[in-house]
């Protein structure tokens, strides 16, 4: 099993640094986002995530999943990065790592664009806060994320 | 005694308002002093004079009627008791209830939009705490399944709880990415 794992986390790490080791396909990468190439990135990240996750390893496991957000998306892939967003803070958060899954979701918002989406990471922010108790600041999310949905402006 | 304090009293000593100890004083001053005994000799004149030629004027009827009509017009307008204090003050009052209770309207009506609006968000919190509370749920019972089918290593299929859409997975847990985990 060890052995298996640790075949998973060499081939994605090399696979991650493929763009860095042919400068010239990652330019043209950063160029022109192509929705397969990054997706089947992020699928090696996604699980490189999960397995930190499994392993505990969560500030680890946090600055994987910023690097996922931070790739070349195309606009029209923000649906799924939505989800994996919170995906990951629910998984923080059920690790008791409701900071990180603070933190994931601020950063995470820097990436989206539609008020859907930043109303959906808001309501994630106010059920973090709920769940540390804090319910003033679950209010004050909500709050904009109502703002959000009924507006439709950021 | 001096001629100042002579001088004072010298009017009440003429009109005798004086007590009679002050009244001697002031008799026995002017018997000494020729000044003031002249000036006090002045005002008795002027005192006879005056006096002298005071006549009651007839007041003439027309001016005392229309006195008496304007007094009684004044009277007959203004309600007695209790209510005449608010009728003659009622613009005032009314002015100051009306801004009052449009003060005090407008704050209650503040309040109770603001207790429905934080109604409503709370409502709204609580709906989607408790959808995300299930989901969660879900979510952690499909990945503690994904993990004891493949630490079986069985190939136990199963639908992915957190999405009715998802097609099924074989024996892993969510990916978004994934191209069949859409």
């Amino acid at each position: 099993m060890k052995s298996a794992l640790s075949i998973l986390v060499t081939s994605m790490l090399f696979f991650g640094l493929m763009p860095f080791a042919f400068p010239g396909e990652s330019a043209v990468a950063a160029q022109a986002p192509d929705s397969s190439n990054v997706r089947s990135l992020a699928e090696s990240q996604h699980e490189i995530v999960m397995l930190l996750l499994k392993k505990d390893a969560y500030e680890q496991a946090l600055v994987e999943a910023n690097k996922l957000f931070e790739m070349k998306w195309p606009e029209d892939q923000e649906p799924v990065l939505l989800k994996e967003a919170l995906y990951f803070a629910g998984q923080f958060l059920r690790g008791n790592k409701a900071s990180m899954s603070l933190s994931l979701l601020e950063n995470s918002a820097k990436h989206f664009k539609k008020p859907s989406s930043l109303a959906a990471i808001w309501k994630e922010k106010g059920y973090v806060y709920k769940q540390m108790n804090q319910d003033e600041k679950a209010l004050e999310c909500f709050k904009e994320a109502q703002r959000l949905e009924t507006t439709g402006t950021k | 005694m001096n001629c100042e304090q002579c001088a004072d009293d010298l009017t009440a000593y003429l009109d005798g308002e004086l007590t009679p100890r002050r009244a001697a004083e002031i008799r026995a001053h002017l018997n000494e002093c020729g000044s003031c005994a002249s000036e006090m000799r002045g005002l008795a004149d002027s005192a006879a004079f005056l006096e002298s030629n005071t006549k009651e004027i007839p007041l003439r009827p027309e001016i005392w009627n229309n006195v008496k009509a304007q007094v009684s017009t004044m009277v007959a307008a203004q309600p007695a008791g209790f209510f005449s204090f608010w009728l003659w003050r009622w613009p005032r009052v009314a002015t100051t209830v009306l801004a009052t209770a449009s003060v005090l309207v407008l704050g209650v009506w503040g309040y109770l939009n603001y207790e429905e609006s934080q109604e409503n968000l709370r409502h709204y919190m609580n709906e989607y705490v408790t959808a995300r509370d299930a989901q969660l749920q879900k979510q952690g019972m499909a990945n503690a399944l994904a993990s004891a089918s493949s630490n079986a290593g069985v190939g136990i299929k199963f639908e992915r709880m957190d999405n009715p859409f998802a097609e099924p997975l074989t024996d892993t847990y969510h990916n978004p990415f994934r191209s069949e985990d859409e």
